[in-house]
């Protein structure tokens, strides 16, 4: 049910987490985690906290209380340049890749592998095109051309870019935001190939969306959030696809897997 | 027509006409150039001229034709070999004639419109040089129109068996090769704007190509050309400056202080030369650095903020300087500062810039000379079905050409330099430091070339050193903009600031520091400006940001940032300089200059846009 291990196999835990901008209260106590190669569905409604959640987590916004555990450590998380220390990545549906420049060049983007000239260092513009390539080939992401710029690609095929990115340079946590709501049938399910490709490759994935149908095929496990407050953790074997779509949509869960009352609680 | 590559195939009517257009052009080009070295069809300016004395133009004429006559003559060995390597030779005899016929036409046709347009007296139509023009340009289209198709119908099978890009796959014609080339280049409009431009002015008069024009060009636009660079690296990573005039007036402020009479408000006595200059290149830095922080600490536009330090930083110069007069020089000096060098100084420069030479060509030569090699190979390569890649070796070949010859050209220049220096033995050199800076070639800046200068500048050109500052800043930026990591993080900030900062670029310190460049370049530029009339007025700068901006968005950088180049930015610079020059030189009222300049601005991006759109 509301499993709340602490076993220590988890890869990230939040602990009762408090966001208050001013008087607004986005986040009221959240528990919150993901085991090692877990892929979690973040669900909620528009408004629900789950990109403030996802924001306090990545460093965009300090929690107003609250405790962040990561791989077992207590980390205090301030700034994006942190979290990407830490080894969680965010994939952005519009903010991935930067569309005027080639896919070399965006994969090594902040990290450019270099030549030295004596103390002059310039890219190796020939190594950072072959082994992106291969890279993402690994993946299973094939490209024609590592030079091509990525502006002439669709966006499928940049969220997967972006995907193989963050499993070459070793991300531990994958945050993927409302990754297929843009993105055709066909293309959806290549993105979800690369996340379970990814998972395979060790790292754990949270899935943000609103539309359950798109997550459910990959996911372990959903998080729901009404509210600023938790729902509840269902794993994928306990919930129907209705059950949690009615709850993102209801923020009530049904009696049989209900722990506590959110309108009740509520302070 | 591609069943004659095959075996005992009979040669169509068309493959028989290209074959003789072949031995024709080729025949009539080497005629051509006989006539032109015999001084019976005269080109350029021919007024009091012997009919046996060459000149320039008529050598680069003359020679091109009989190029165009070897590589005619070449293509009709293949085509009668039944060699593949015929059509691509073919392809770029034909291209190359229709535009040369081209340029005859402009020749003979263009004068005369221009003539009518400034109320001069229109010279009347050259009906030879309109004749062969139209030959020209007429059989070379037919021809090229006829092999292209032929040669593009056999890629798009082969294209289609493989399943890849037809431009990686197999050869381009010359069309392809250079519509890919401008697709993938961000100065696209610029580079066909130059080229137009440059041609319409080389032909209209004769006056355009004189060292005295060019001279005029290349200097006027070189200090302006050093802050479009900045303004090129600041607008791609998608903000801009319109404050660099006016911070050209108060740096160049500073600095004459510096050197004069210092700031005594502050208790700052006059500075030494050497240490005024870094001086003031702090004070621009400084004036960058307010620009980029409140920027970044406001998150007001750079519009708003660069207008806003626009009008401030032109107060300086105005309080400073009281009255409006011009402050000079000379009014605290009688002299300019002169220095004393040794020699050796000047010998173990052009040493050092040898070594740096033989370092270019040790790095670039092998590759390029590999890459030759292999293209060659592709030609030959029986395996390689029918996609010979003679236009790739043939701009591989040209490639190692120019760079071999320039790189030939300054060593030779540098020896001359030594010798000039090891010839004086061990007396001092004087020259002036104002000279040193920005001196002008030919005058007390012989000095230190040895008046080598002035073996290819008549006295009445205006070239200064300014204009070696500008090429090497370009050269440096263009490389900084696109090899390093830096460069590429301008790109990302510009054209996508979410995902650069996803990927742990600071955003803002990039923003800093490119402001902080655009005033470190305006610096330079004010040091340059001071030195090359000694003294400052208090609107100096006034207009500029305009100019300049205008150079970098015909240049092709994008205003909301992430694209561009500094090379674009070098022929945005240089588009504007020669209307500048150009329209005085052909007779136009010169007041129509900024008008003629905003509408080229208009038409180059509308160039960009349709060329980047077609690419994507």
């Amino acid at each position: 049910m509301n499993s709340m291990q602490n076993n220590g196999d988890n890869l990230l835990e939040m602990r009762d987490i408090h966001k208050y901008f001013g008087s607004v209260r986005a986040l009221r106590g959240i528990d919150f985690h993901v085991d090692r190669q877990e892929i979690v569905g973040l669900l909620g409604d528009n408004g629900a906290g789950k990109s403030t959640l996802i924001k306090v987590l990545t460093g965009f916004h300090t929690p107003t209380s609250g405790e962040i555990v990561f791989e077992g450590e207590s980390v205090y998380i301030d700034s994006p340049h942190r979290a990407r220390e830490l080894g969680i990545e965010t994939v952005y549906q519009d903010l991935a890749l930067v569309p005027l420049m080639s896919i070399a060049r965006n994969f090594w983007l902040g990290q450019e592998p270099t030549r030295n000239f004596g103390p002059i260092k310039l890219m190796d513009q020939e190594q950072m095109a072959v082994e992106a390539a291969a890279a993402l080939e690994d993946v299973g992401i094939h490209i024609r051309d590592a030079n091509e710029v990525v502006g002439s690609m669709s966006g499928g095929e940049r969220q997967s870019i972006a995907i193989g990115r963050a499993v070459y340079f070793g991300k531990k946590l994958l945050i993927l935001d409302e990754p297929t709501s843009a993105l055709s049938v066909g293309e959806t399910r290549k993105v979800l190939e690369y996340t379970y490709a990814a998972k395979e490759r060790g790292m754990s994935v949270i899935f943000i969306t609103h539309n359950i149908s798109q997550v459910h095929a990959v996911a372990d496990r959903f998080t729901i959030i009404s509210r600023g407050r938790k729902l509840g953790d269902f794993t994928k074997e306990e919930v129907s696809e209705e059950e949690v779509a009615t709850m993102v949509m209801s923020g009530v869960v049904p009696e049989r897997l209900r722990l506590f009352d959110p309108e009740a609680v509520d302070d | 027509m591609l069943a004659f590559f095959e075996e005992n195939a009979e040669a169509s009517t068309g493959v028989q006409l290209a074959r003789i257009y072949m031995v024709v052009l080729g025949l009539g080009a080497l005629l051509l150039a006989e006539q032109v070295l015999a001084g019976w069809i005269a080109l350029g300016e021919r007024i009091n001229v012997l009919r046996s004395d060459i000149n320039f133009i008529e050598w680069v004429v003359s020679l091109a034709f009989l190029l165009l006559a070897a590589a005619a003559l070449r293509a009709a060995w293949s085509l009668w070999q039944r060699d593949r390597a015929g059509w691509p030779w073919a392809q770029w005899v034909s291209f190359f004639a229709t535009i040369f016929g081209a340029v005859f036409l402009m020749k003979a046709l263009l004068p005369g419109g221009i003539a009518q347009i400034s109320n001069l007296v229109a010279p009347p139509l050259d009906n030879l040089m309109f004749l062969i023009g139209l030959l020209l340009f007429v059989s070379g289209l037919l021809c090229y129109r006829f092999v292209t198709r032929g040669v593009q119908v056999f890629d798009e099978k082969v294209d289609k068996a493989q399943g890849a890009l037809s431009t990686a796959a197999s050869d381009m014609t010359p069309g392809q090769f250079i519509s890919l080339q401008l697709a993938q280049s961000p100065s696209a409009g610029a580079i066909i704007g130059f080229v137009f431009i440059f041609l319409v002015f080389s032909f209209v008069t004769d006056l355009f190509l004189q060292p005295t024009s060019v001279g005029s060009v290349l200097t006027n636009v070189s200090t302006k050309g050093i802050v479009a660079i900045g303004v090129t690296i600041l607008m791609i990573s998608g903000e801009f400056d319109l404050s660099v005039g006016s911070m050209l007036g108060a740096v160049s402020v500073f600095y004459m202080f510096f050197l004069t009479e210092g700031i005594p408000q502050i208790g700052l006595g006059p500075m030494p030369m050497l240490l005024a200059m870094p001086a003031a290149l702090v004070v621009a830095m400084l004036l960058g650095f307010i620009n980029g922080i409140i920027l970044v600490r406001t998150g007001i536009p750079s519009f708003i903020v660069t207008l806003g330090t626009l009008l401030i930083y032109r107060t300086i110069p105005l309080v400073a300087i009281p009255g409006g007069r011009i402050l000079r020089y000379r009014d605290y000096y009688d002299e300019f500062p002169q220095v004393w060098i040794s020699p050796w100084v000047f010998t173990l420069l052009a040493l050092a810039g040898l070594v740096a030479v033989a370092y270019v060509a040790w790095r670039l030569l092998p590759g390029l000379w590999r890459g030759l090699q292999f293209r060659y190979g592709e030609i030959r390569n029986p395996a390689n079905d029918g996609h010979f890649k003679t236009t790739q070796t043939i701009i591989a070949g040209f490639v190692l050409l120019v760079t071999v010859l320039a790189l030939l050209i300054i060593a030779a220049w540098l020896l001359m330099v030594i010798s000039f220096h090891l010839g004086r033995g061990g007396e001092l050199v004087q020259v002036g430091f104002f000279d040193l800076i920005n001196g002008r070639w030919g005058f007390s800046f012989e000095q230190v070339t040895g008046g080598l200068f002035s073996i290819f500048i008549p006295p009445g050109a205006n070239f200064r050193n300014s204009i070696i500052w500008w090429l090497l800043l370009v050269l440096l930026f263009q490389v900084v903009l696109t090899q390093s990591r830096y460069g590429n993080s301008v790109f990302a900030v510009g054209g996508n600031p979410g995902a650069a900062r996803a990927q742990g670029i600071n955003v803002n310190r990039v923003k800093v520091m490119n402001f902080m460049l655009v005033a470190l370049l305006v610096g330079v530029t004010s040091i340059l400006e001071v030195t090359r009339n000694p003294g400052v007025d208090p609107l100096k700068g006034d207009g500029w940001e305009l100019e300049v901006i205008a150079m970098t968005v015909i240049g092709g950088a994008l205003l909301s940032g992430g694209y561009g180049s500094v090379i674009g930015t070098l022929l945005g610079a240089l588009i504007v300089g020669m209307l500048a020059t150009g329209l005085v030189i052909i007779g136009m009222n010169a007041r129509l200059f900024r008008g003629v300049v905003g509408a080229i601005t208009i038409l180059a991006v509308v160039l960009n846009t349709l060329v980047r759109r077609q690419s994507t």
